[in-house]
């Protein structure tokens, strides 16, 4: 069941992205592997949100489903993606390319693998400008592409712009993958794992220029991070994910005062049998994450929860989204309403049985 | 982690669900992976049969493969002559179990000739630092100005033509292949921070890398032997054709060719056509089976080259 | 850059060196006695002896080998009696119909090539690619001189489509006034459209069986690039920036996965020195390797003494400066080679 996006409710002109039961698979020989199992969320004009999640949690699936780039044989299997009110989930990749890089704009984790090699970076900042702005002249392209390098903080960039790249370091390729993202004023930027390959000195020059070009651009960001220190520093809102799904939604002062879903809490290291605490923020669960081959009948979580460990329920029954406080929910059998706190009629519960 | 760079989150994803169906099949071993793949399969059939013909053929079909019968010329294939009569009416088919013979002796002396002698040399090359490393890499490096079959041509047409000079020739060419494959396994494991602190300690550095090097090298090795024996058949296959392989009445696949040229045209097709079946069902066999180990042993194609 | 070339130059002048040593060996000392060849089994000693004084195979190996690498690199390549010509002479004159063969059967083998590694690699379908890759393997599997006589019994005994063996051209057709050498190109420069056409029916045959062993190495060189350069990162940022998918595996896996086959091109003028000795004689084309395959035959060394030479210097120069090239395209070799 896909649900139609309503472009005409009030609310619509604030979301730039929406998310509705989306699901993701890659076909292995021993079966399809669910990437993503049914996510859903929205993303407001100019907003910071977080998604955070193990590796394997599906981050990353997520972040190439919203952009129509999932790898073959992998593929898109349900649900819509509804950018500024456009389907772009069923746009063809004619149609899908005129949006990426115009509308919709991505950072990788690597970037010393994002850009071509045999190709000067001048050259490669350029095709991001000329694709969206074929009337550009040659001139204009130049004299645009060594602006934009020099607003991501490019030394010299007259000059740099006829390098290679591997005459730049890790953090200089991140900032022209930066430059090259936001090169058409997109509404919307995910950075998927944007500083984990890099040093801590130059992370934290990394956030820096992001959260200055977010605030110059008015771009909404989807921080992809498995460092909840830096989702908590830059976000507004985060969502958790477990095997292909959304455990918990939460405004980020909320997440880490009051973590509703026991696999919140592990990551935070809230609890005593989560181990210790890494340097990065991330602690490390006990256990394995699961098979995405043959999904959980109840909880995913349930093998290495300490709450529900064994517990009948958890075992046999899919947790609800259980409404903590305004839009925020967590999937567990045993989480429940804040108190005092408004709760409202959660937008997700229209497209609870999309993934289920 | 980093360094796997594209979609690191979704592969991750789909290795940890893999992990538990993996285990089994890793552990029941290559021959059954070798299995799995048609491609190798149909390979290992092929060069099975043509090992059987080579080993057995005179038990199988007892026609003496240099028996002239002017009586009997360019017969068409018929259950008397399953491959038909040749132009003095030799048994084209004994002829053909009898060159499968020759092409699979040849290729496997070439390949256990060049593979002890590229070894010994590569090992000797790796270890020395000094004058010796240097002088066999550039004897290594003049084999290989070469293309192969012209150094095979020359050699053979020195030691004078026939079977024992194209294999010494053919081995020559294939020698410094073996020789660099294991030269730079020794460097590589030479300078292995283990190995280091092990000779700091006080043991044998030959002996320390004899032990480590062989086992480390030897799938790669078995991968270019694959290659090597197809090329020596190949190899062997063109001196016939030039003149220089075996000499005639001997059965061998090149030479039949040749003597096919010239009855081709005038229809007696079975004379030419059937011993290049012959090579190229051990050539593509062998290669289709080495392909598989490559993949087996080097998922990502990038430890040989091309 | 200076410093990749002047190296790579020296590496090629020392295995030109051992490669004319080997040579030396195998076609001047071991042979037994050419002297004894030429004078035959029945001459007294004393013209044996004189014959070997004639030939300087009475001094020392040193001065014989110096005296053959002297005559080698001054051009006089000794007479071919079976040509009843200069070796030099017979070889230049013969060296247009090898390379016209050998031309077109690489760009053959390459457009081919890059067809098929294109149709299998950039929509991954597996039937495909295992078929190609069966094909490939059977293409370096197939003696090319038996190849030749496959097609020759298909497409000219038996349906008749296309001429026998008898060289570049029907016997009734003069060939065209000299330009390059090519017949397909000098008969339209010419305008002489009749023997452009015969030209080419001549060319069909032997170039598909040259260009089999070829098309089967690019492919497989071809197919293995494509899938490595597939699955690079700056492929997905390149269509993440809103290039359609083709475009950005046109702009920037293409290229990349064809500058490394560049490094097989000298491997390639190897197949082409390789082909030209085992393809010529089947179609009777009247090339250099026909020549050497005929001199083998009637025992005339100095043709084959010449041949195994120059093919060592172009094999070997080919690879220097398919590396050089190398060097001056992807601006990663440049760096780590003057490094």
């Amino acid at each position: 069941m896909i649900v139609e996006s309503s472009v005409s409710t009030p609310e619509s002109d604030d979301r730039v992205l929406r998310v509705e039961g989306l699901r993701t698979g890659f076909p292995t020989r021993e079966g399809m592997v669910n990437a993503l199992d049914g996510v859903s969320f929205d993303l407001a004009r100019r907003e910071r949100l977080g998604i955070v999640g193990e590796s394997g949690s599906g981050k990353s699936s997520l972040a190439l489903s919203i952009m129509g780039l999932v790898p073959r044989p992998g593929r898109v299997l349900a649900g819509t993606v509804t950018l500024n009110g456009r389907p772009i989930s069923r746009f063809g990749d004619e149609r899908m390319s005129r949006v990426r890089g115009r509308q919709i704009s991505i950072v990788f984790q690597d970037p010393l693998t994002a850009l071509n090699p045999v190709m000067k970076v001048g050259a490669q900042v350029i095709e991001a400008l000329r694709v969206h702005q074929p009337r550009l002249g040659r001139a204009a392209l130049r004299r645009r592409a060594v602006e934009l390098l020099d607003s991501v903080g490019i030394v010299n960039p007259q000059r740099r712009i006829d390098d290679y790249p591997h005459q730049y370091s890790g953090g200089m390729r991140q900032r022209v993958a930066i430059a090259m993202a936001l090169a058409n004023d997109p509404d919307v930027l995910i950075a998927d794992e944007p500083t984990t390959a890099l040093d801590a000195t130059t992370q934290a020059e990394i956030v820096a220029l992001l959260q200055r070009l977010a605030d110059e651009h008015e771009t909404a960001i989807v921080l992809i991070s498995h460092n909840l220190a830096l989702v908590s520093e830059f976000c507004d809102r985060v969502l958790i994910m477990y095997a292909g799904r959304v455990v918990e939604q939460a405004d980020v002062p909320d997440v880490f005062r009051e973590p509703a879903h026991p696999y919140t809490q592990a990551l935070l290291g809230a609890i005593p049998t989560s181990g210790s605490s890494r340097e990065d923020g991330l602690a490390a669960i006990p256990g394995s994450p699961p098979n995405l081959l043959k999904p959980a009948e109840g909880c995913p979580f349930e093998p290495r929860c300490a709450l529900g460990q064994g517990k009948e329920i958890c075992r046999t029954a899919k947790p609800p989204a259980v409404p903590i406080a305004g839009a925020s929910f967590a999937e567990c059998h045993f989480a429940r309403p804040r108190h005092g706190a408004g709760v409202s009629a959660s937008p997700r519960d229209e497209t609870r049985t999309v993934g289920s | 982690m980093s360094s796997e760079g594209l979609t690191a989150d979704v592969g991750s994803q789909v290795a940890v669900t893999r992990e538990r169906r993996g285990r089994w099949e890793r552990s029941s071993g290559l021959l059954r992976l070798a299995i799995e793949d048609r491609l190798a399969l149909a390979g290992l059939i092929v060069l099975s049969v043509l090992i059987v013909l080579a080993v057995f053929g005179p038990l199988l079909w007892p026609q003496d493969p240099l028996a002239v019968k002017l009586s009997h010329t360019l017969q068409p294939p018929s259950f008397a002559h399953p491959m038909g009569t040749d132009g003095v009416g030799r048994d084209v088919f004994a002829r053909f179990c009898a060159g499968a013979r020759t092409s699979l002796i040849v290729a496997t002396m070439v390949v256990l000739v060049s593979g002890v002698a590229g070894g010994a040399i590569g090992l000797v090359a790796g270890l020395s630092r000094g004058l010796t490393g240097v002088v066999l890499m550039r004897a290594m490096d003049a084999i290989l100005a070469f293309p192969p079959l012209v150094l095979a041509m020359a050699v053979t047409l020195g030691l004078g033509a026939g079977v024992t000079a194209a294999t010494i020739g053919i081995a020559i060419t294939t020698v410094p292949y073996f020789a660099r494959i294991i030269r730079s396994d020794v460097l590589r494991i030479r300078g292995l921070p283990l190995v280091e602190a092990t000779v700091a300690l006080g043991a044998s550095k030959s002996r320390l890398i004899g032990r480590h090097v062989l086992p480390a090298t030897l799938p790669t090795v078995l991968v270019l032997g694959t290659a090597a024996y197809g090329d020596a058949i190949l190899t062997l296959a063109g001196l016939g054709f030039i003149g220089l392989g075996v000499q005639p009445p001997a059965p061998e696949w090149g030479t039949m060719i040749t003597q096919g040229l010239q009855y081709a045209l005038s229809g007696q097709w079975w004379v030419g056509v059937f011993p290049g079946l012959g090579v190229l069902g051990a050539v593509v066999g062998i290669s289709l089976i080495g392909d598989r180990m490559r993949d087996l042993i080097d998922p990502t194609g990038t430890a040989l080259g091309s | 850059m200076l410093r990749l070339i002047v190296t790579r130059i020296s590496t090629a002048a020392a295995a030109i060196f051992g490669a004319s040593i080997l040579a030396f060996i195998f076609l001047r000392v071991t042979p037994g006695d050419p002297a004894r060849l030429i004078v035959g089994p029945l001459a007294s000693a004393k013209t044996l002896e004189a014959q070997r004084h004639a030939m300087g195979l009475d001094q020392s190996l040193w001065t014989q080998y110096r005296d053959f690498i002297t005559s080698f690199i001054h051009g006089d390549w000794g007479f071919s009696y079976s040509a009843g010509r200069s070796v030099a002479g017979e070889i230049g004159s013969r060296l247009p119909a090898t390379l016209e063969l050998g031309l077109y059967a690489f760009v053959l083998a390459f457009v081919a090539a890059l067809v098929a590694a294109l149709l299998v690699t950039y929509r991954r379908r597996k039937e495909a690619d295992n078929a190609a890759r069966l094909f490939a393997f059977t293409a370096l599997g197939v003696p090319p001189f038996w190849a030749g006589l496959l097609l020759l019994l298909i497409f000219s005994e038996h349906l008749h489509l296309l001429p026998g063996p008898e060289g570049r051209l029907s016997l009734a057709t003069q060939p065209p006034g000299k330009i390059t050498g090519f017949y397909t190109i000098d008969a339209l420069l010419h305008g002489q459209l009749a023997t452009f056409a015969d030209a080419v029916r001549h060319l069909i045959l032997p170039v598909l069986a040259f260009a089999l062993v070829p098309f089967g190495y690019l492919f497989r060189l071809l197919r293995a690039n494509l899938l490595e350069v597939s699955r690079e990162q700056y492929l997905l940022v390149a269509r993440s920036k809103g290039l359609t998918e083709w475009t950005a595996f046109r702009r920037h896996a293409l290229p990349n996965a064809c500058l490394p086959a560049l490094t097989a091109s000298g491997l390639m003028l190897g197949q082409l020195i390789i082909g030209s000795v085992l393809v010529e004689t089947v179609f009777n084309w009247p090339g250099v390797g026909e020549y050497v395959v005929t001199a083998i035959t009637r025992q005339d060394y100095a043709v084959v003494q010449t041949f195994v030479m120059l093919s060592a210097c172009a094999f070997v120069l080919a690879n220097a400066a398919v590396d050089v090239l190398y060097g001056v395209i992807d601006p990663r070799v440049r760096v780590s080679a003057a490094a």
